[in-house]
């Protein structure tokens, strides 16, 4: 995957695959697996795919970057019974925010999307 | 006073809502000639990696199921006659960073840990 980035020019970045539970359920009633695997794609997945295109677009000086939250991770109501999907499309957000900031000098820009 | 600021309050809105128009169509080609598309062979990646052929940018897509990658990429190339590069993967899927949530979480729920919340300064 990393090598075929290098191969080209990327400009735009979108961050749209993600995972959620199969049904609402309990914290305590869902999987260690499922834990750990909606942490993996919709946190770990898009951050390092993130740092795999920003030295191109850093050396080229433009780039968009789109990355889909969901209001589960913004409402300040939360999201019961979707808890861990909730967190990490807060991370999300956040994430984007910050990464905004970062970089909205040297040309890139960043936004998060709640479609 | 209130009617000319609720006025001009208007008029800008429909300004803004009319520079998001014309920031929205035809202006993708300014960031390079590559898109990738994570979970793109359906809705909303699907829709943003049409939009992206659509305004002559190539379109990298990323999803797991193969047969539908190959699918959607014919169909993009077909109608937007752009490279279209499909690439299978398990999102970066490391076993060992698995395990390593697994074992963490394993430990978070098992052990009796200090409430973050109240060490916070926040």
């Amino acid at each position: 995957m990393t090598d075929k980035l290098k191969e080209i020019e990327v400009g735009i970045l979108v961050n749209n695959a993600g995972m959620s539970y199969e049904h609402a359920d309990y914290l305590h009633l869902i999987s260690d697996e499922l834990v750990a695997k909606l942490i993996q794609i919709n946190i770990v997945s898009l951050t390092r795919l993130t740092k795999a295109v920003l030295p191109g677009m850093e050396s080229r000086k433009k780039g968009l970057i789109i990355n889909v939250g969901s209001a589960a991770g913004t409402m300040t109501i939360g999201d019961p019974l979707y808890a861990v999907y909730s967190g990490t499309k807060a991370y999300v957000d956040a994430f984007s925010r910050s990464l905004y900031l970062e970089y909205k000098g040297k040309n890139i820009h960043v936004e998060v999307r709640l479609e | 006073m209130i009617v000319l600021a609720v006025a001009l309050r208007v008029i800008l809105t429909v300004l803004r809502g009319l520079r998001y128009l014309t920031y929205s169509s035809k202006s993708m080609r300014r960031y390079g000639g590559w898109a990738v598309v994570t979970g793109a062979t359906d809705g909303i990646g699907l829709g943003y990696a049409r939009e992206f052929a659509r305004q002559g940018v190539n379109v990298l897509l990323v999803s797991r199921t193969e047969a539908k990658l190959a699918e959607k990429q014919s169909e993009l190339e077909k109608e937007f006659g752009l490279k279209g590069v499909k690439v299978p993967c398990e999102m970066l899927f490391n076993p060992v960073l698995l395990f390593i949530n697994l074992v963490f979480f394993s430990l978070t729920t098992l052990l009796p840990i200090l409430p973050t919340t109240s060490l916070s300064p926040l």
